[in-house]
């Protein structure tokens, strides 16, 4: 937060900070940007009450205040896409919140413990890894019942080992490092030098490496969302608003689906440069 | 009789951050057949570029001009198959034979492969070939070696078995790329003494390149010394070693440890070596590290003049001639 | 002998797998709020006969971990327990789905074969217009999710060109092939722009090696140079990547054959976590965590083909 007031403050840091991440990376924080702001004050500013089914007389048809026309179910698509961003981002935000905390604490504990416990830890991530997220989702929704819940809660254990696998290489490489032996020796605590050296040194990969989980964690809660198992109608949501509006497919009227699946991979792509930019600067730094 | 190899003003330019920087700056050559040359200098001398320049194994981008012959051929513009037909006449053995051969395919296929391809040779001459020249090497086992994988086998006897396919094409020209500098200092003389003798059997010519002088004084016809993309001093090798004629061989033969003689320290050449990229135009690009500089060697590019039977690019060679001290006998 | 030693812990790491992810699936149940016999029964009062064969049919009477063991060792015999909501075996009505599951996974997985490669050797091999070309589409196909592509592939291909059916599987050979393509295709468009991006990234990595130069400066010509050191050594990698790829097919099935009606396992899996029809929603997970360990089994016999480092590490001299 603080960062960003500077930013704004000091316009010339703000450009400098911009250009290590190149003119892609910044239209791209530019985008992710305005979808956030979109996803905080986006249910204030519909035109219309995006649940209102006003126009159920008028499904898929154009109207006149309505920027986008109605959906399958007479309600203003304009109003549900700015509302849809809300709980399109709120739980990718969770999700990735989550996983860091939970897998930098993992990488951390196992680059300091190191032997046994490192090699067990190492190898339950390397088994997890590659465990399709989607299917616990589907699993935990069939337990706990449909909702974002159980799906925020599943896929944030799901890329747990995502975020852990990439900290503890780096961590491992500075654990190894001889500056914090002689911290050892003199004896300040573990949690101290963990906190104060190995804990800054991984934050550059760790936000490179959660901005990209971020776009993934978009499309599979949107895709549980889809299969039905996420957010549930009518709450507006880019995933379900594709599947709602299915039927328009056919009788030539894709516009409702179409947008949101444009609102959703738009976002995700901005996600997807951003982090594989900041992954590059890191490694630059490095 | 008309020189194996001659090379004539070669510039070659590479693409550096956005920029084409020279890394060779206008090398002459000469090299008849069955003769060994020495081309010594410290990394980033060029030396290596010399030798790539020659297979045409330069990287992408870079841009090449002034003439190489073969034979009386020019190869600079060489493709395609007469490329490829040039680079049967010459073979080469690279630094480290580790990353340099194929790691998922067997020792027999590494060393049959070009010769078959070339049809030149049936699979099962190529194989009779192959136990025999691994056998010139004084690799055990030759036959049975042939199925191994090189990480089956130490980095001594993978330069071996990089030598003794280096000999499979029966090639005029063999360019040597520091061959020893990545073994192990006990197998270093052993593989050296094989790759000298089996190039004096075969009347092979020879490149050899290397940052040990007196390496390759001892293997080696003739030396030319390398600096900043230049070659500044080229002689025999006796002479070289003895007589020097331009304050760098001298530098460079001064700051080798002797076991012979107790010294009380090295001489170590002051300042960072030069890259060619760095070179100033109109000086002597070794001025900035040279003891007996003077104005006029940061005036003026010293060109390369015939001296002693050998060439030296320094501009007070008339003064120093006979004051620089080499290897003491 | 470290080949042996490798395969070993190859095998033991797949076990591992597939028994973790067996005792999440089965403890997913017992997590479920309320007892272990309202979740059997989705909620339902039931009379106490049928609560009294519910007991013994899942042996709620038996600790937790036994319970687990048994139902392990049945699910080992192909026994995943009655589907609530049809009362039928859950591994008839799996095995009623599976092969057109397995047929949308196998059709996607060539798809992701041929052209996720085929683009990346294109990509690899080739500067210019058709490397930026394919650099520019995998970008763009990497971020399109799913059901996604389903969506845009529907409007073109079905509304506005009329090539394709819209939904269903399709009867006969020809009919099937033309229901299941544009499922196909979304299945694997993100996947064909991963293994391209790998296979790219993999060709320029081994044509920058040494051993290549070496191979050049020995006249081997283009063709072979490509074929028999860059490809054959970028093959690892890609070998990599294609696998992780394809073995989250299965689970991602779920969601194209939901958005093409098709009814396989992946919708019927999807259908029955709606009705918290457990017993079918653990049969299926189960084939879906079989099938990815098999997946992974065939990527590591791939790795023993390709990578002699493997076969006979250990007795360097």
């Amino acid at each position: 937060m603080t960062a960003s007031l500077g930013a704004v403050v000091a316009p010339r840091r703000l450009a400098r900070r911009l250009s290590t991440i190149g003119p892609l990376g910044t239209v791209s924080a530019i985008v992710i940007g305005i979808a956030a702001l979109i996803a905080v004050i986006g249910p204030w500013i519909t035109p219309h009450d995006p649940n209102s089914t006003d126009g159920i007389t008028l499904q898929f048809q154009s109207a006149p205040g309505h920027l986008f026309g109605y959906d399958a179910n007479g309600r203003d698509v304009f109003s549900r896409l700015l509302a849809g961003a809300r709980t399109s981002m709120l739980g990718p935000l969770i999700v990735v919140a989550a996983s860091i905390t939970l897998g930098v604490a993992i990488a951390i504990a196992a680059a300091w413990r190191g032997g046994r416990f490192d090699t067990i830890v190492s190898s339950a991530l390397d088994i997890a890894f590659a465990f399709p997220g989607i299917l616990l989702a589907i699993l935990a929704a069939a337990v706990f019942g449909a909702g974002l819940f159980a799906a925020v809660v599943v896929l944030s254990l799901a890329y747990t080992p995502y975020i852990a696998r990439v900290v503890r290489g780096s961590a491992l490489q500075e654990r190894s490092k001889p500056y914090i032996a002689a911290l050892e020796v003199q004896g300040m605590s573990a949690w101290r030098i963990c906190a104060r050296h190995l804990l800054p040194n991984v934050s550059g990969i760790v936000v490179a490496q959660g901005t990209t989980l971020f776009g993934y964690a978009m499309v599979d809660l949107a895709a549980i969302s889809f299969i039905g198992l996420g957010v549930q109608p009518p709450s507006a949501d880019w995933g379900v608003m594709i599947f709602e509006n299915r039927q328009g497919l056919a009788i030539g009227k894709p516009w409702p689906a179409v947008l949101a699946g444009l609102c959703l991979v738009g976002v995700v792509i901005a996600f997807n440069i951003l982090g594989e930019r900041l992954a590059r600067r890191d490694a630059g730094i490095r | 009789m008309s020189a194996l190899l001659e090379i004539d003003d070669l510039v070659v330019r590479l693409p550096v951050g956005g920029a084409l920087r020279p890394v060779l700056r206008g090398i002459d050559l000469r090299l008849d057949a069955g003769e060994a040359l020495g081309l010594v200098g410290e990394s980033g001398s060029g030396k290596s570029m010399t030798a790539r320049a020659i297979d045409r194994l330069l990287p992408r981008g870079a841009e090449t001009s002034g003439s190489i012959r073969f034979d009386g051929d020019e190869v600079t513009t060489l493709r395609g198959a007469d490329l490829r037909r040039f680079r049967r006449e010459v073979s080469m053995v690279f630094q480290d034979p580790r990353s340099h051969i194929n790691p998922v395919r067997r020792i027999g296929d590494f060393m049959t492969e070009a010769v078959i391809a070339h049809g030149t040779m049936s699979r099962r001459e190529a194989t009779a070939l192959a136990i025999e020249l691994l056998g010139a090497v004084r690799i055990t086992n030759p036959t049975e070696r042939l199925h191994r994988f090189p990480h089956e086998l130490s980095g001594g006897m993978l330069q071996r078995v990089m030598i003794a396919s280096a000999l499979m094409g029966s090639p005029r020209l063999l360019l040597a790329d520091e061959p020893t500098t990545a073994l192990d200092v006990t197998t270093q003389a052993e593989v050296m003494a094989i790759l000298d003798e089996l190039r004096r059997e075969r009347g092979l010519a020879m490149i050899f390149i290397t940052h040990d002088l007196e390496l390759a004084a001892a293997v080696c016809d003739r030396t030319a010394v390398m600096y900043a993309g230049q070659i500044v001093e080229i002689n025999t090798s006796r002479h070289i070693e003895h007589d020097p004629l331009h304050p760098y061989t001298s530098a460079l033969l001064r700051s080798r440890p002797r076991i012979d003689v107790t010294m009380t320290r090295l001489e170590a050449i002051p300042g960072q070596p030069l890259s060619s990229f760095e070179a100033p135009d109109g000086a002597c690009a070794f001025a900035g590290r040279c003891p007996h500089a003077a104005d006029a060697c940061v005036t003026a590019a010293p060109p390369l003049v015939d001296v002693d039977g050998g060439a030296t690019r320094c501009s007070r060679v008339d003064e120093l001639r006979g004051t620089l001290h080499g290897v003491d006998t | 002998m470290s080949m042996f030693r490798w395969a070993l812990t190859r095998l033991a790491r797949l076990v591992a797998a597939l028994l973790i992810s067996s005792f999440v699936i089965f403890s997913a149940a017992s997590l479920a709020p309320g007892s272990p016999l309202a979740a059997l029964s989705n909620g339902r009062t039931l009379p106490p006969e049928q609560q009294e064969q519910l007991r013994v049919r899942f042996h709620l009477d038996d600790p937790f971990l036994l319970r687990y063991v048994k139902w392990l060792w049945n699910a080992v015999q192909g026994d995943f327990g009655v589907s609530i909501a049809s009362r039928d075996d859950v591994s008839r009505l799996i095995s009623g789905r599976i092969w057109i599951t397995g047929q949308l996974v196998l059709y996607a997985s060539i798809l992701i074969l041929v052209i996720g490669i085929g683009l990346g050797l294109l990509a690899g091999l080739r500067r210019g217009a058709a490397d930026s070309s394919v650099l520019v589409a995998t970008a763009l196909f990497a971020a399109v999710p799913a059901f996604v592509a389903a969506t845009l592939l529907t409007i073109l291909f079905v509304t506005e060109l009329g090539w394709f059916p819209a939904l269903g599987e399709g009867k006969g050979f020809v009919g099937r092939i033309e229901h299941l393509t544009l499922p196909a295709i979304s299945l694997a468009m993100a996947s064909i722009a991963i293994v391209a991006r790998v296979t790219r990234a993999a060709v320029r990595e081994e044509f920058g090696r040494e051993h290549v130069q070496t191979a050049e400066s020995r006249g081997i010509p283009r063709r072979q140079l490509v074929r028999r050191h860059v490809v054959r050594n970028a093959a690892v990698p890609i070998t990599t990547v294609s696998g992780l790829t394809v073995a989250s097919l299965f689970a991602l099935s779920a969601i194209v054959e939901r958005a093409f009606s098709i009814n396989g396992l992946g919708s019927y899996l999807v259908r029955a976590a709606g009705t918290k029809d457990i017993a079918v929603v653990q049969g299926i997970s189960m084939v879906i965590v079989v099938a990815f360990v098999v997946v992974n089994l065939l990527v590591d016999v791939c790795y023993l083909v390709l990578d002699p480092r493997i076969r006979t590490a250990g007795d360097r001299r």
